[in-house]
């Protein structure tokens, strides 16, 4: 009997070393793919960046774009959206709609989860904009703007900046310097 | 409460070898199955969990972000994005850049042959970088313009033939001519070593395409997602998402779900199955003895004492049965290849996946004795010890 005890507990204790072997292979390598990542610590918006009221004589999107070139102080009127993430997690930058633009949720009968990302519109891209607002390297802050001053999808925007270097082919790139959110 | 000796229990246990056995046994099937059931949910877990690394980013269409083989993007989407992202990984100057197109299509044994299903991937030189699980193991490298395949080590489960079928030097038909396998590679673990990969240029032309389905990027250390994100955002003309290699393989594991979910409740029905046939026996077992079980009460020894003691007869029997099971789990079962739509997996015998087959099997010897145990301990003292 303390011969049959021994056995089953031998038994038993080598099925524990096989199996947290092959539980040790597998989690080193896991370990060792993983590389690190981790964010650099957000930068500040700037003071005076949300504005308490709309700045005046706002045009549309697809106005500016027809006629605005790089170094143009303009004033941009749209709506948060354009893809599922509109507003960019960690960099101070989002897309903006055209209002003449109809949202998944302004059709009738529509239930679309993420109606900001206009997926029932297919030209969208040739309506939208992209606001950024830039440090003194002329890169984006590396902060999300989701949430300041009430920003977030589907809302409408004034947007007052310059109209930045942008790329040929390219959405319009506006580098903000103050952003209305309307309540 | 005083406590039957635990000898006593091993004891009977050799009182009728063939009950012990088939014991033994249901507990033993029961428990291989419980096995069977985990080690493919833990293998399928593991290959589309270990498939991404942490490091990689893929841009995909927009809207394709549950399936790479549906996405079409720009063919410049690459140049761009190292042209525009800071932090791109780089060795010795080159990128670790990945333009990719991904195919569920056919592959012949001859030119008019039967058909089989094959995960291929078209890719260029930089692959081998960005997936630094993909190693070539045999041969080498396909080279562009000159209609060659690599294979992974588990291609030929995914596409249902020999592995030898998919050897150095042999040919399969696509798009109408001869391809040779030139090497074979090796990603374990990974969804890649289901897969066949060829030149990328070489796959577009034979597909008519000139778009890609996605870009793999490696981010270098301290570099961050948000980068590649931005660019996206700031070229939305282009239509893609960013997102990591890990998320996009998340992705497709939470679609899988259901099945794994169906396979655990087979297995339990089944195990339920098991338990009624290890019910039957021990109610065989313990009627037989109840003038025992009687004697013991007379001797003063409580119906508490006596139902532990038949518990621990009954999960000695089923656990030693585990035992088996988990030993020949872990012999057969471990590393074996199973196909599915993605393409193939080994079946995972781990730890986790031994400490439920052995549970199980203990848990089989509680819930087996309890209920006749308890019903041969009905009967008063007096009628017991007259029971024939």
């Amino acid at each position: 009997m303390t011969c049959m005890k021994s056995l089953v507990l031998a038994a038993l204790l080598a099925l524990i070393v096989i199996g947290c072997d092959r539980d040790d292979n597998a989690a080193s390598s896991q370990q060792g793919g993983a590389a690190a990542t981790a964010s650099a610590p957000a930068e500040a918006v700037p003071a005076g960046l949300i504005l308490a009221s709309a700045p005046g004589e706002a045009k549309d999107v697809n106005a500016i774009k027809a006629s605005a070139k790089e170094g143009d102080e303009v004033v941009l009127r749209g709506r948060v959206g354009g893809s599922i993430h509109p507003i960019v997690d960690g960099r101070a930058a989002f897309q903006v709609v055209d209002l003449s633009v109809k949202s998944c949720k302004e059709l009738p009968g529509d239930t679309c989860e993420t109606p900001w990302d206009y997926c029932c519109e297919p030209d969208v891209a040739k309506s939208t904009a992209t606001v950024q607002v830039v440090g003194a390297d002329g890169k984006p802050l590396k902060t999300g703007l989701k949430g300041v001053g009430g920003l977030a999808p589907l809302a409408e925007v004034t947007v007052k900046g310059k109209v930045g270097k942008t790329a040929e082919g390219a959405p319009l790139v506006v580098n903000a310097t103050g952003i209305h959110v309307k309540g | 409460m005083r406590l039957l000796p635990w000898e006593y229990a091993v004891r009977n246990l050799g009182r009728s070898p063939t009950r012990l056995a088939l014991s033994m046994a249901g507990g033993a099937l029961v428990v291989l199955l419980v096995l069977s059931a985990g080690a493919f949910v833990r293998g399928m877990e593991q290959s589309l969990r270990v498939s991404g690394s942490e490091q990689n980013v893929m841009l995909l269409g927009r809207g394709s972000e549950e399936s790479v083989e549906r996405s079409e993007i720009n063919p410049a989407a690459g140049d761009l994005a190292f042209a525009n992202v800071d932090g791109i990984k780089t060795r010795a100057g080159v990128p670790y850049v990945s333009p990719e197109v991904h195919m569920m299509t056919e592959l012949h044994e001859q030119r008019d042959g039967r058909p089989l299903g094959v995960a291929l991937r078209g890719v260029t030189g930089a692959a081998f970088l960005v997936h630094g699980q993909a190693r070539v193991t045999e041969g080498r490298a396909p080279e562009p313009g000159r209609d060659e395949f690599i294979a992974g080590r588990m291609a030929h489960t995914r596409m249902g033939v020999p592995a030898d079928r998919l050897a150095v030097g042999k040919t399969l038909f696509f798009d109408g001519r001869p391809w040779t396998v030139v090497g074979k590679f090796e990603a374990p673990g990974t969804v890649m070593e289901a897969e066949v990969w060829c030149p990328l240029r070489d796959l577009q032309i034979a597909a008519k395409r000139d778009n890609l389905s996605c870009v793999v990027l490696t981010l270098a250390p301290g570099a961050e997602l948000a980068d590649v994100e931005l660019f996206a955002t700031l070229r939305s003309d282009l239509e893609l998402t960013a997102m990591r290699e890990t998320d996009y393989y998340s992705t497709l594991l939470a679609f899988f779900r259901p099945v794994r979910a169906m396979v655990w409740a087979t297995a339990l029905l089944i195990a339920v199955g098991g338990l009624f046939g290890g019910l039957n026996t021990m109610y065989a077992a313990f009627a037989s003895r109840v003038r025992e079980l009687g004697a013991l009460q007379a001797m003063g020894f409580t119906r508490g004492a006596v139902v532990v003691s038949l518990v621990q007869e009954s999960v000695l029997s089923t656990t030693a049965g585990a035992l088996v099971a988990a030993a020949a789990g872990v012999l057969l079962l471990d590393g074996l290849a199973v196909r599915f739509s993605m393409g193939a997996f080994g079946l995972v015998v781990d730890g986790a996946v031994l400490a439920t087959g052995l549970l199980a099997g203990a848990a089989l010897g509680v819930v087996g004795a309890l209920p006749p145990a308890w019903r041969s301990l009905r009967m008063p003292i007096t009628e017991a010890l007259k029971a024939s």
